[in-house]
């Protein structure tokens, strides 16, 4: 005996709470990669007072575990500091992952940049580049394609830990598979098919990631 | 119009470049000899200010560029360099690798660069190849276009760190010739190389150079032919039996 129309009853459900991730996932995405931009250019340049203040940002967003950040935030900073207002599920979730990914872009868009040859750095200094139109011209647009696997596994990662989000009581994907089965306790075929889903998103980017990846420079102009 | 006056460059406590002093002519051409590490790289990249010098000062027409508060970007704009592994930049095309800092740095007008970049690819014989990137060129190609790409800024003076040293023979003629060229037209040039009768044939002065020391300088039938110092004779013959 299977309970596959559990899913099917509940479709509707489940994709308001699919869509909840994909937001969520997005404005996350976006959010961490301008602020791990930021920081892994400040790290770059060794900018004195900016550079330490990112490298403490980072090893501090690393180190802790991001459930904590989700719950902290929650439930004890936008309390905290916004008393009154009444903290948003979306919104705090929100935060949380674009502090925690945010440190990881950082350090993929350091390295990223580290790893450009010194003699294209070179050859560009002595035209007269200065250091912003280097950066600008050359070392960003070479050090993007090298970092695009990275940071596409760092952002199938987000979109994984988006499901973190339903412990808090955000009902996104994962959060409206569980009130399913909490009242149905048929926990197999909801699981089974959220599991497809995110399979699905996941797989589809780093398909994606791949083909960017193998692109040569020369092919690019005929995309 | 190019002075250095006893340049010595370390880096921590190695001894790079020791008590340099050279005066290149308009016009002139200069070989750089010597085994490898003796130097040489390092002395081209203090000419255009990619490497601070320790000690010393270099003069561009009487300007001291190794004086405090130089903006360096125009002065490496007035001086072409070379490099041996070419160094073009792999993202972008033969034509906009050549346009480049001429639009960016000089702020030319973009009919005048297009002009310049179609005339010089034209002059170093790769304008076929305007379009393609630099993975679909060969060795000899890139080469030419990054002295096109070079030339494109209208140097005083023309570096060569090696130009021909990751090219085969055949190749290595190709990018011999445009720099002959080059100086048949009387354009300033330091050329590091390794092809001993290339330096005989076109340069005014031999320089070799030994562990960061100038150790003998002069018209090249002397340092080829005669040199007066030991340990430069070893040297070409050294390079001579290959």
């Amino acid at each position: 005996m299977t309970h596959w129309a559990d899913v099917i009853n509940n479709l509707g459900f489940l994709m308001k709470g699919l869509l909840i991730t994909l937001e969520l996932a997005f404005i996350a995405i976006l959010g961490s990669l301008m602020l791990g931009t930021f920081l892994g250019i400040t790290r770059y340049l060794r900018l004195p007072f900016f550079s330490l203040i990112s490298a403490s940002y980072i090893e501090f967003a690393r180190s802790i575990p991001l459930i904590l950040f989700i719950v902290f935030i929650h439930f004890g900073f936008l309390p905290y500091f916004f008393p009154g207002t009444e903290s948003s599920f979306f919104l705090s979730s929100c935060i949380a992952l674009i502090i925690f990914t945010s440190a990881y872009v950082a350090e993929i868009i350091r390295g990223g940049l580290n790893s450009i040859e010194k003699g294209h750095i070179d050859a560009a200094r002595s035209l007269g580049l200065s250091r912003i139109q280097r950066l600008k011209h050359i070392i960003l647009p070479l050090a993007f394609q090298r970092m695009m696997p990275a940071l596409v596994s760092q952002f199938i990662a987000l979109i994984k830990d988006t499901s973190l989000a339903s412990t808090i009581g955000l009902i996104e994907l994962t959060r409206a598979g569980e009130i399913i089965y909490e009242r149905t306790y048929h926990e197999f075929e909801i699981l089974i098919f959220i599991a497809f889903v995110y399979f699905i998103i996941c797989f589809s980017l780093s398909r994606l990631s791949k083909v960017l990846e193998t692109k040569p420079y020369a092919k690019l102009q005929s995309m | 119009m190019i002075r250095l006056e006893n340049v010595s460059k370390y880096y921590k406590n190695l001894c790079v470049l020791k008590d340099i002093n050279v005066n290149i002519e308009k016009g002139n051409i200069i070989s750089l000899i010597g085994p490898s590490g003796c130097g040489k790289s390092t002395f081209l990249k203090c000419i255009n200010g990619l490497t601070s010098v320790t000690e010393g000062k270099i003069y561009i027409d009487d300007l001291e560029i190794t004086a405090k508060g130089v903006d360096l970007n125009k002065i490496r704009s007035e001086v072409g360099i070379v490099f041996q592994q070419f160094n073009l930049f792999p993202h972008l095309t033969v034509r906009e690798n050549i346009n480049l800092a001429p639009v960016k740095v000089k702020k030319m007008p973009k009919n005048d660069v297009e002009m310049q970049t179609m005339y010089l690819l034209e002059k170093v014989g790769v304008l076929d190849k305007i379009d393609k990137y630099p993975d679909q060129l060969s060795g000899g190609q890139a080469q030419r276009v990054a002295i096109a790409r070079s030339l494109a800024m209208q140097p005083k003076i023309m570096l060569f760190d090696e130009p021909t040293s990751a090219l085969d023979p055949q190749m290595t003629l190709e990018v011999l010739d445009t720099i002959k060229d080059l100086a048949k037209e009387g354009m300033t040039m330091v050329v590091v190389t390794h092809e001993m009768g290339f330096a005989k044939e076109i340069a005014d002065k031999v320089i070799f150079l030994s562990r960061g020391k100038i150790i003998e300088e002069g018209e090249p039938s002397k340092i080829f032919d005669n040199p007066e110092k030991k340990i430069t004779e070893d040297f070409i013959n050294s390079v001579l039996k290959h």
